[in-house]
């Protein structure tokens, strides 16, 4: 065993170094030095070559966990196809342009290699779970470098300001003193943003869900149908999110509740609001619904002078299932601010809630919303707070719990008719 | 005969094993070691900054 290593390997490196480390006897210095001169540039062509081989789309989507699932997110976007003709590659994002930290960029593939080897992320489901993951770390790399790989072609210099709408150049600018990086506001600009479908079940874990009794006000904690009797399955609407009803009885699995809000006295008057001439959704009811006179009861009309529309003060007796109800709305209002200050300040210092009107918000949420990723119920929880902390109803909080405590002292009503909050 | 051109064999086989195999290949160890050290570097200093 010792004596083959000793013939087949030592021996051989003990005449390879006795060759190399003396003077060449029968080749030329010339021939050395050409061949030598000839083979670095073999080599590096070579190495470069391959180097720009690995930094391709075609190389990239070679694994399927990129072809199935990022690649075909990218090719909705403005990234993929535009007026101009150019497009961005994986690579123009996503490999460092300089030597250095490429070169450490194609090492971490390793544990990409690692992952595709050993099936780490090789089904949908499972990019899906690691996606919130995966891209806080492009998140991370790009905060640190202010978006390096992006201002590689977008230059704050080259903006041209005049053809932003006003409000797009206002934050441009304010983003340019600063040299912020872009993906403080354009995070998702390429690939879908990791799901925040969770949001709303940590919504019902903050909030204590209560059994509801009969002659007690609750809130809803999640958007839920609304039935016209106990056994239909035919939905007649949808409670908003944060509405407080009133139950005024029970039966197997469904409660049944009086709403009171206001709606518009035009069309079918579909849509009941918390306050006359506001529009804060407390219900979207179908027309059938709407239009029962067992379902809702005219109490009064006043005309709004700045509209000029007739709003009618209605109640709404209806049935929803007895899951998901609430009597503590303050946790769902601080779950609401805190979402509101996280997603918001992402981009820009948010404004004060009581900055605009409740009639207002709607416009300024809608148009935001598509930078962030809220689900649906979340959505419309944020909304409600802002509506119902804006302007309109600062500072007469202490005059409402007041209202509130007297009504609550004074049973003169049949009836527990739901109170603003 | 047979003793120069056997050396003059090795001499061509000792440089074509270098500068073909044995070099090549110990440059691109350096390369990878240089790029894991910098990842290894990141992974402890956060990701590179800017400018």
């Amino acid at each position: 065993m010792i004596r083959r290593l000793t013939q087949n390997v030592i021996r051989p490196l003990k005449s390879l170094w006795k060759t190399l480390s003396r003077p060449a006897q029968y080749l030329s210095l010339g021939t050395i030095a050409i061949a030598s001169f000839v083979m670095g540039i073999i080599f590096w062509g070579g190495f470069n070559t391959a180097l720009e081989a690995t930094n391709t789309e075609a190389f990239c989507i070679s694994c399927h966990s990129m072809r199935d699932t990022v690649y075909p997110e990218l090719q909705g976007t403005v990234h993929w196809s535009n007026h101009s003709g150019v497009r961005a590659t994986c690579p123009d994002c996503h490999v460092p342009h300089n030597w250095t930290h490429k070169i450490a960029r194609k090492m971490q593939a390793s544990k990409e290699v690692w992952g595709a080897v050993f099936g780490t992320i090789d089904t949908p489901e499972k990019f899906e779970a690691k996606r919130l993951e995966l891209a806080s770390h492009e998140w991370a790399r790009l905060s640190a470098n202010k978006s390096l790989e992006c201002k590689n072609c977008h230059s704050y210099s080259s903006m041209k300001w005049e053809d932003m709408s006003p409000l797009a150049a206002k934050q441009m600018k304010s983003a340019a003193e600063r040299d912020q990086s872009c993906i403080d506001c354009h995070k998702g600009i390429a690939h879908h943003l990791p799901s925040t479908d969770g949001r709303s079940h940590q919504l019902l874990t903050a909030v204590n869900i209560s059994v509801p009794e009969v002659g007690k006000n609750y809130y809803v904690v999640l958007q839920k149908p609304v039935f016209m009797n106990a056994t239909s399955k035919e939905e007649a609407g949808m409670l908003n999110i944060a509405t407080e009803i009133a139950v005024t009885d029970k039966s197997d699995g469904r409660v049944e509740f009086r709403l009171e809000g206001w709606r518009k006295r035009i069309g079918t008057g579909r849509i009941i609001n918390e306050d006359f001439g506001i529009n804060i959704k407390e219900a979207e009811l179908t027309k059938e619904a709407a239009q029962s006179d067992a379902v809702v009861k005219v109490l009064e009309e006043k005309v709004d002078d700045v509209t000029g529309l007739t709003w009618q003060k209605v109640t709404v007796d209806l049935l929803t299932n007895d899951s998901e109800l609430t009597d503590n709305v303050s946790g769902m209002w601080e779950f609401a601010s805190t979402t509101y200050r996280e997603a918001c300040s992402q981009c820009h210092s948010q404004p004060e809630v009581a900055h605009f009107d409740a009639n207002t918000w709607p416009g300024m949420f809608n148009g935001m919303i598509a930078f962030v990723n809220m689900d649906d119920d979340t959505q419309n929880l944020v909304l409600k707070y802002l509506q119902l902390h804006s302007s309109t109803y600062a500072g007469s909080h202490a005059q409402i719990d007041d209202q509130h405590n007297q009504s609550a002292k004074t049973p003169e009503t049949a009836l527990p008719v739901a109170k603003r909050q | 005969m047979n003793d120069s051109s056997s050396s003059r064999r090795q001499e061509y086989k000792a440089l074509a094993l270098v500068i073909v195999v044995f070099f090549p290949l110990l440059t691109i160890m350096l390369i990878s070691s240089y790029g894991f050290l910098v990842w290894f570097s990141q992974l402890l200093l956060g990701p590179p900054g800017h400018g």
